[in-house]
């Protein structure tokens, strides 16, 4: 299995790495722009119904998305940092990513699958002592004491549940397309069709591989023969967990698949290969430390 | 309406899923730590089992998961499940595309693109939404045509402000939601948005010159 050795330095890494993303991708993003709909434009789901609608309607002017904005990033760079009470920061960030995608969703209608795999990991972290590592509420200790068995073993865990969840995604893809369509669809066109249908739609990127198509006969061969060896791909995914000589390939080629939807369907998943470093970092945890040295152990 | 049939169809996926859960319990090395976590962190290791459950059941118990707006679903869990067909392919060699155009007070034709309008480079929601609105509009029961209408001329509304904000001086008398259909054969070249037979007008908002 992948992270054989880990230290809480490697939780560490992991929240550092999810974090980060949540950061980037919201200052990525111009939320405060979300007030120029009109309120009715926003239709709340899941969790966010149980925010009262007078209050959901306060909060969506652009002031208040920006000053939520703000405070989220706020969260967010202590999670990075490691600094104060692990659990009621990580819940506030958690919480604020899930109002984020929600608002995302109250006014789009869906969210974008590889936002919403960033936030589930943050969820999955937030039930394990990732402050332990590379952490600046760390600094202030400076116990030598070797981690604990459980703590190690929380680490173990918690880093393969993260991975583990990063594979899962894949899987769960290829089981629902096997399951609604079976075989049947694999000797047919839907692979060209699908693929010509987004590179015509207007998105953020405009690459256009797919435009031409119709005209690119061994283009249309290379995805109808990709089309299967994709859904094996994604069904062999959790193997990238639990054999680590599979890891590198398994991740060299979801990485190579998520180029080929880039190029395809202009659909840039940058955040899903980022998450995939971490399987990456997975397979070469074994043997001694790495590149940071073992770390103690401090009660979260 | 989700038929019974689509129901038990979908929660078939329980059986895969949950037997690679329990062949990743059974792995020593999970179960040793597992168990060894649980002796100090119970409600934690609890969590964990939850959330995989939960995660689970969003699967395999969400439907319609392009349908706009949604009444019911597990958010912030969801349905993954992408180019999976249910009658095993497309049966319709057409593809639509949803192009929204813009005329200016002084009668310049825009082209609107919400991905560019609003999000960071990856959030896609908007042109989604636009092709899931415009499909019920367009083609949906009549009940649902007149709703997917009310929320387009709010999105269309919230699309002028933003085109406005961004292009100062420059303001939207009119809003049209195209629909434009491609036949998927060889030689086609796709025409191009708001011109020609294959461009017909789903959906248009007007708005007094200021």
């Amino acid at each position: 299995m992948i992270y054989q050795n880990a230290t809480p330095r490697d939780l560490g890494l992991a929240r550092i790495v999810i974090f980060g993303l949540l950061l980037a991708r919201l200052l990525m993003d111009p939320v405060e722009q979300l007030a120029d709909f009109p309120v009715g434009a926003f239709a709340p789901h899941g969790l966010l119904n149980l925010i009262p609608s007078d209050a959901m309607q306060w909060l969506l002017t652009s002031n208040r998305l920006l000053a939520f904005k703000w405070s989220y990033a706020v969260v967010l760079s202590l999670c990075i940092l490691g600094l104060g009470p692990r659990f009621h920061i990580m819940l506030v960030a958690v919480l604020g990513a899930i109002f984020y995608d929600g608002l995302t969703r109250g006014f789009g209608g869906h969210v974008n699958h590889q936002e919403l795999i960033v936030t589930q990991c943050a969820i999955l972290m937030l039930f394990f002592p990732c402050y332990n590592g590379l952490a600046v509420n760390r600094l202030a200790h400076f116990s030598e004491a070797a981690a604990t068995p459980v703590m190690l073993a929380a680490c173990r865990l918690g880093l393969r549940a993260v991975c583990f969840w990063i594979a899962l995604t894949y899987f769960y893809i290829g089981v629902a397309r096997l399951q609604a369509s079976g075989i049947k669809l694999y000797f047919t066109n839907t692979m060209v069709l699908n693929a010509f249908q987004h590179s015509l739609r207007a998105g953020y990127w405009n690459l256009g591989l797919g435009r031409n198509l119709p005209n690119e006969p061994w283009l249309q061969v290379f995805l109808s023969i990709s089309f299967p060896l994709a859904t094996a791909l994604e069904i062999a995914a959790p193997l990238a967990v639990f054999v680590r000589k599979l890891t590198i390939p398994l991740v060299f080629c979801l990485l190579f698949f998520h180029v080929m939807i880039f190029l395809f369907m202009n659909l840039l998943f940058w955040q899903n290969m980022v998450l995939l470093s971490l399987l990456v970092l997975g397979a070469a945890r074994r043997g001694s430390a790495y590149f940071f040295p073992v770390d103690s152990s401090v009660p979260d | 309406m989700i038929a019974l049939a689509e129901i038990f169809r979908q929660s078939l996926e329980l059986g895969p899923i949950w037997v690679l859960y329990a062949l990743a319990f059974c792995h020593p090395e999970v179960r040793r730590d597992f168990l060894l976590m649980g002796t100090q962190m119970r409600l934690s290791s609890a969590a964990v089992v939850s959330f995989f459950t939960v995660a689970s059941l969003a699967q395999c118990f969400t439907f319609n998961i392009y349908d706009y707006p949604r009444q019911h679903d597990f958010f912030p869990f969801a349905r993954w499940a992408m180019f999976a067909e249910p009658n095993g392919q497309k049966s319709d060699p057409r593809i639509y595309l949803y192009d929204l155009q813009g005329i200016t007070a002084d009668g310049c034709e825009v082209y609107l693109n919400p991905a560019r309008l609003f999000f960071s480079p990856n959030a896609i929601s908007l042109f989604s939404k636009t092709v899931a609105l415009g499909d019920s509009a367009d083609r949906g029961t009549p009940e649902r045509r007149a709703q997917s209408a009310r929320l387009l001329r709010y999105y269309m509304e919230g699309l002028k402000k933003r085109f406005e904000a961004s292009h100062p001086g420059e303001h939207l008398v009119k809003i049209a939601l195209w629909r434009r259909t491609v036949m998927m054969k060889s030689s086609v070249v796709p025409t191009v948005p708001f011109r020609g037979p294959e461009s017909v007008s789903v959906l248009q908002a007007e708005y007094p010159t200021p």
